[in-house]
């Protein structure tokens, strides 16, 4: 009798297990239809807005170095104000730690959570995302809802496209971006280090030699698997750390190529061993845990390599020093520039044309686009006296950053929004003359489908997470080994399968 | 006469047994929403996961989830030290849990009991990241008390984070060292539960300390002893990740003696963050698991049946 019970209570475990599995809603997988609710001027990207019906509140994903923003809330008031009286729909910012986001965003929309804006590009490639099944194509909802948006971003709106559909919209539409090195500039002048505008890996170990006299260290490389060499070469890379392979001069071959087996890589390794064995590097990096920033602003080490643009100097600032920032390689307009932060619309999203409406309201909206990107003007952030658009988070109850602020994001026109001191009014003609500077790279707009190799990336990527972090601190007993082994390995996990795929992707997009 | 009772207590049916399932039900209840519901999910092993179409709507893809597992020679290496550490381990924890509980049973005083009995158990209830940073401190290459003292006695000072050859051992002592107290307690639960009468009458006829714990104890220990051997081998394809990621400090230099089967996935999804390829690996080693329990206690069942789990 007992058996028979268990085994019944068992039984109906399992169906009832299936049946609530099958709780998929139609809502979910349907939500792509459902853009067509109201109508609108078709073509002229003007949306017609009803406001007859209860605002929709749609659910924007905001990433942030904290779970929560003490001022959220507020910042969200002063939003909904705007939106309500021009969109008729109000906005709810889903805070998001940084760490958590690819996690995050796939669980919120395979369990079917409310949310409408994700972000793309910080953490997981677009180029995964879409075969992901995360976002809804944007073509229409674009033209019909989207002129803002279109007007902003133009010129990268390729670089959000997969397939011919456009899923994401860049927040990067000046996308001009090259590498750099970040110092402190006190430093240099105290001891005497002459800093150009342009250095190589050459140059820098010059200063190490001077640093190492007066007990700093140049910089250093912590145990990571990133693929550092792309801040001294300024190749395109697919996937992180080139796991697709690589193209070594964008702007002038598209030829994809295995970046490890380059000589310009195993130069560069040789190069950072030398740093090293001179004692440029701090002893032990390997197994510090304390992070490369928190080594810049405790002054143990120099500079740091960093993405250079016209505004990247204001992540490196220190109250206890000046920062000045030079560049490694030359700016280029590339996809993976274009599409480092972008917007798009889950695939759950039970009214794309309202998130839509949100999105183009942050591009065509300045007073929105700074709300959302700086919160709100005297607590988040006061203007410093004496100029038209800088503004500056000390004095105010955002010193600490706490109160509303996320190094990460960007939104909006770029030409909207306010910058912070230590940049000037003159950032706006900056900008555009740094993106007029700058060549685009033959293969924009491309991204590596991956989704057929994620097996071989997978492995691919085991590799390089064992043995990368110890050929970037320059702690291999011999380069040339190292690399060789390297190499081995991940030819062994298939990365000429993937390279060929790429290249044969590439090909057939720039054939189109 | 006994039989006669049982039978009669069968037949009262049912209703007779009804308060005892509906006290059962919460636990049922339980064991079915996160036991049994979530089954259904290791479909997402054998399919091209998409978030918009579903668990049930997205593709199968067959094994091609499985293949990442077997790309690289590290499919040996993390086996092999998955399979190794555990069988090493089980028996390392069989013997110092019991041996602990034997000793700890010993101490006569109620004070000295409790306080050796936390001692012992307070490393289990600590984060592995602590840990990590415990034993950071003893072998940082800069400032590590072990890594200065053997500095100071032989002039040269050991790289324990850049040579593999230290941690078999250093590993092995950090999951005994946390290990042990709960091991030991359930050890010690059965002792308690012997009968004294058997080491009186043992007293009286002479018997030694180490002739009552071999005659009576350890016998009795016995069906204690195989249970949890039987359970530990369901987790024999998996392993502790914090303590072969974090108490390593994630060296890649140590993967041929720190990969396992749980940090190669670490290692491989972070970058490819793919649902399917983890469940993937998560449905081996349930399998493997399954397949081991089974198979153990099937050669213990053909041993002493008595002492079998099923």
């Amino acid at each position: 009798m007992k058996k028979k019970v268990l085994s019944t209570l068992l039984a109906l475990a399992m169906v009832a297990s299936l049946v609530s599995g099958c709780g998929k809603t139609e809502k979910e997988t349907a939500s792509g239809d459902a853009g067509d609710k109201e109508t609108s001027s078709e073509g002229t990207g003007e949306a017609k807005i009803d406001f007859d019906e209860d605002p929709y509140e749609v659910y924007v994903q905001y990433v942030g170095l904290f779970e929560e923003n003490k001022n959220i809330k507020a910042v969200e008031d002063a939003i909904n104000a705007i939106a309500l009286e021009k969109i008729n729909c109000t906005v709810h910012l889903v805070p998001t730690f940084i760490g958590d986001l690819p996690t995050n965003t796939s669980l919120q929309v395979a369990g079917g959570e409310k949310i409408d804006v994700i972000t793309v590009g910080l953490t997981q490639a677009l180029s995964s995302a879409v075969p992901d099944g995360l976002l809804l194509e944007l073509d229409d909802l674009i033209a019909e809802r989207g002129a803002d948006v279109s007007k902003v971003t133009a010129n990268v709106m390729e670089a959000g496209t997969i397939d011919g559909h456009v899923y994401a919209v860049s927040g990067y539409p000046y996308a001009a971006m090259g590498t750099g090195f970040v110092y402190n500039k006190t430093m240099a002048d105290q001891y005497g280090i002459e800093m150009k505008d342009y250095m190589t890996l050459d140059d820098l170990a010059a200063a190490g030699e001077i640093l190492k006299e007066n007990g700093v260290y140049l910089t250093n490389f912590g145990n990571s698997a990133q693929l550092n060499y792309k801040f001294f070469s300024g190749i395109e890379s697919y996937g992180d750390s080139a796991i697709y392979g690589g193209i070594t001069d964008p702007t002038e071959s598209t030829t994809v190529e295995n970046i490890y087996a380059t000589d310009g890589i195993r130069d560069y390794f040789k190069g950072v061993k030398g740093w090293a064995d001179a004692g440029y590097l701090p002893e032990g990096q390997l197994t510090d845990t304390t992070t490369v920033q928190e080594y810049f602003s405790q002054q143990k080490i120099f500079g740091t390599t960093s993405a250079y643009t016209v505004n990247q100097i204001t992540s490196w600032l220190s109250p206890d020093f000046e920062t000045g920032m030079i560049q490694l390689t030359d700016a280029v307009i590339s996809t993976s520039s274009a599409t480092e932060f972008m917007l798009g619309i889950a695939s759950t999203c039970e009214r794309p044309e309202k998130a839509m409406d949100v999105i183009n309201l942050i591009y065509g909206d300045a007073e929105v686009a700074n709300l959302i990107q700086y919160g709100i003007e005297g607590t988040d952030y006061a203007a410093v006296e004496g100029t038209e658009n800088v503004i500056t988070r000390d004095g105010t109850a955002n010193a600490d950053r706490n109160s509303y602020f996320s190094p990460f994001v960007h939104f909006g026109n770029p030409m909207d929004l306010k910058v912070v001191s230590p940049l000037t009014d003159s950032y706006y003609d900056d900008l555009q003359a740094f993106e007029d500077g700058a060549k685009k790279s033959l293969s924009f707009g491309y991204a590596f489908d991956g989704s057929d190799y994620a097996a071989e990336a997978g492995a691919i990527s085991a590799v390089l997470q064992e043995k990368l972090p110890m050929l970037n601190a320059g702690q291999v007993a011999d380069v040339d080994t190292a690399m060789d082994e390297l190499i081995a390995a991940i030819e062994a996990a298939g990365i000429e399968d993937v390279i060929k795929a790429n290249q044969e992707q590439l090909d057939a997009y720039l054939a189109k | 006469m006994e039989q006669k009772k049982i039978k009669k207590k069968k037949g009262q049916g049912f209703l007779h047994w009804l308060p005892f399932y509906l006290m059962g039900l919460p636990g049922l209840a339980y064991l079915f929403i996160n036991n049994y519901m979530p089954l259904v999910g290791l479909q997402i092993a054998f399919k091209k996961f998409n978030y918009a179409k579903g668990m049930w709507d997205s593709e199968w893809s067959g094994f091609k989830n499985f293949e990442f597992l077997f790309k690289t020679k590290d499919a040996f290496i993390m086996i092999r030290n998955t399979i190794c550490y555990n069988i090493v381990w089980i028996i390392l924890g069989m013997v110092f849990g019991v041996t602990a509980a034997i000793l700890l049973n010993e101490v006569a005083g109620k004070k000295a009991k409790k306080f050796y009995q936390t001692a012992i158990l307070l490393p289990y209830l600590m984060s592995m990241v602590i840990i990590a940073y415990l034993v950071y401190a003893y072998l940082s290459p800069t400032s590590g008390l072990f890594t200065k003292i053997i500095e100071r006695i032989t002039g040269n000072a050991p790289e324990f984070y850049q040579e593999a050859k230290w941690w078999p051992f250093i590993l092995t002592f950090v999951n005994q060292w946390k290990g042990i107290g709960f091991g030991m307690i359930l050890y010690l639960s059965s002792i308690i539960g012997i009968d004294t009468s058997y080491y009186e009458a043992a007293q009286l006829d002479g018997a030694t300390k180490w002739q009552q714990h071999r005659l009576i104890t350890l016998p009795l220990l016995k069906p204690t002893i195989i249970m949890l051997l039987i359970l530990s081998m369901g987790q024999i394809f998996r392993s502790d990740f914090g303590l072969f990621y974090q108490v390593p400090m994630h060296q890649g230099v140590l993967n041929p003696v720190t990969q396992t089967i749980d940090t190669y996935v670490y290692n491989a999804l972070l970058k490819v963050n793919d649902v399917g390829m983890s469940s993937a690996a998560s449905f081996i080693q349930s399998v493997v698991g399954f397949i081991f329990i089974v198979v153990a206690n099937k050669i213990v069942s053909k041993a002493d049946k008595s002492s079998a789990l099923f």
